[in-house]
């Protein structure tokens, strides 16, 4: 008899390695807190730079002030991006991308342009901007691992 | 609130009558889908369509909205793709657990 329960033991164990190698594919990488800083510290930094370069009565339009900006931009989003793509899950690197083009987006808008945002594009556009990053934050958050709220 | 109908009318002339319609069908399958990022897809095109119309907004401006709206439903995707995976995962985990730590007694964390 015990040597019934033994193999029914192996039979057993061999399946559930099989179904957990077979479903390894479909899992994402755990909940990362540099990767989660990463997402709030550039949300704080883009809708900023909309709020900086907004028509007002006292704004004129700086083209270098602008580069600096979005330079500073790029560099923080491609330090993301190294970063996530150092993480080896796809999901996550698309997740920065996403917020990077629209920052990309905006910066050639307004050098094109030669112009100041105008406060109804920055109403409109400030919300979009905000719930991407939400969005984003929302699937990092929703990783295996992540703080419990 | 403006209707599809006003939104429609703002577009230019020369667009023909068949685009048109297919813009009216999908505006109004987006606005009462039950999703709520594809119904606030469609309102917010419906509005800047009207704010473009009413020269509230430039063209420019009016395709950098569009862009980062295109970014912001894909973001929405990819996070309910990681949700799910990630859902998968933890309900997996704790049945293999279960099954192998509790119930069979086989050391899987060693393994």
């Amino acid at each position: 008899m015990p040597r019934f329960v033994e193999i029914i033991r192996s039979y057993i164990f061999t399946i559930l390695i099989g179904f957990f190698i077979s479903s390894c594919a479909l899992f994402v990488t755990h909940y990362d807190a540099t990767a989660y800083q990463y997402f709030t510290s550039l949300k704080a930094y883009h809708l900023k730079f909309l709020d900086d370069f907004t028509a007002n009565d006292n704004k004129i339009w700086d083209e270098t002030a602008l580069n600096n900006a979005c330079d500073t931009g790029e560099l923080r989003f491609r330090e993301a991006i190294e970063y996530a793509t150092g993480k080896k899950d796809e999901s996550r690197v698309h997740a920065f991308e996403y917020l990077h083009n629209a920052f990309k987006s905006q910066c050639q808008l307004s050098i094109r342009t030669k112009k100041l945002f105008s406060k109804t594009y920055v109403e409109e556009q400030k919300k979009d901007v905000a719930a991407n990053y939400d969005w984003a934050i929302s699937g990092e958050v929703s990783r295996v691992g992540a703080p419990i709220k | 609130m403006s209707t599809i109908d006003d939104v429609l009318k703002s577009i230019k002339s020369d667009v023909p009558a068949v685009i048109k319609d297919q813009l009216k069908d999908l505006l109004t399958s987006a606005v009462e889908d039950t999703d709520s990022v594809i119904k606030e897809t469609g309102q917010k095109l419906k509005d800047w369509l009207l704010m473009l119309a009413e020269g509230k907004i430039s063209n420019e401006e009016f395709e950098a909205l569009l862009y980062s709206r295109d970014q912001l439903v894909r973001q929405y995707k990819n996070t309910l793709e990681i949700q799910a995976r990630a859902r998968v995962e933890k309900i997996a985990l704790a049945l293999i657990n279960l099954i192998s730590e509790k119930i069979f007694r086989i050391p899987f964390g060693t393994i």
